[in-house]
């Protein structure tokens, strides 16, 4: 009886042959598996852009905001002046009177 | 913050060890194509969840893969590698004083133990620590696992001689 990695003619051991003789996968496989994942990556690319474009339009739009409070508070704000003591002697825009402590609404920016 | 690692970076050899480890398990053919693909389908949708300081990515391929197999029951010996050996037949070659089983004909009828253990050593490349991290146990255990099931499956491959 003979082992047949032992044949006389190749003197390999079985390990050597379990490596090298290992299955291999079919080119057809090889190619879908490696274009699912190049698909994948140009989903993941496009996912990160439209992300990055919904963070900029946030951000500036939470900055733009900011801006719009800011401004609104130097403006004179509620009525309370952007001193907050209802003096609004500083910014106080054209067309709103100060008086008594408090602003009087003359136009939409007082 | 660093870019996140992609363990598929590299896919072409990570594709062929996972099918050799498979088709080491359940038999080299349509079956272990399905489940190798599956592997890479589960493996593409939680690619960005892969962490390099737990596992290489072969090890966390072949985690996968085996969860596919574990899912699938798969663990014993296949009916396409038993056809193998019948077909083996030493009278049918002639001119040949040895006739050589198919090997893996022979390692299809190994333990499922045994089959996985060779699946992992010799068809994903991985070493004994990387086996034992896989499989929760110590590298020198897996050693002499590994051994006893080359052992057993040179008692598998014996042939006929006509001399």
């Amino acid at each position: 009886m003979r082992r047949f990695w032992d044949s006389g003619q190749d003197h390999g051991d079985i390990e050597v042959r379990l490596r090298a003789e290992r299955p291999g996968p079919s080119q057809d496989l090889l190619d879908r598996i490696t274009g699912q994942l190049a698909d994948d990556g140009k989903q993941r690319r496009a996912l990160s852009k439209t992300r990055k474009s919904v963070a900029v339009v946030f951000a500036s739009l939470v900055l733009m905001s900011g801006f719009g409070a800011a401004a609104f508070g130097a403006a004179g704000g509620n009525g309370n002046g952007n001193n907050g003591n209802g003096n609004g002697n500083s910014g106080t825009p054209a067309g709103c009177v100060e008086g008594q402590g408090q602003v009087t609404l003359q136009n939409p920016n007082c | 913050m660093g870019r996140k690692a992609d363990p598929l970076g590299d896919p072409a050899p990570l594709i062929r060890r996972v099918y050799a480890y498979v088709a080491y398990r359940i038999g080299d053919g349509p079956e272990a194509e399905d489940v190798s693909s599956e592997v890479f389908e589960r493996a593409i949708r939680y690619r960005w969840s892969y962490n390099p300081d737990k596992a290489a990515p072969i090890t966390w391929l072949m985690a996968i893969a085996r969860s596919v197999l574990a899912d699938r029951g798969r663990g014993h010996a296949s009916p396409v590698a038993e056809e193998a050996i019948d077909l083996a037949d030493p009278l049918d070659v002639e001119g040949e004083s040895v006739q050589r089983l198919d090997l893996q004909a022979a390692v299809a009828q190994l333990s499922g133990r045994d089959r996985e253990l060779i699946g992992l050593r010799y068809g994903a490349d991985l070493t004994a620590a990387q086996i034992a991290e896989l499989l929760e146990s110590e590298p020198h255990a897996v050693e002499v696992s590994l051994s006893r099931a080359v052992s057993r499956l040179r008692s598998f491959a014996t042939v006929s001689s006509d001399l």
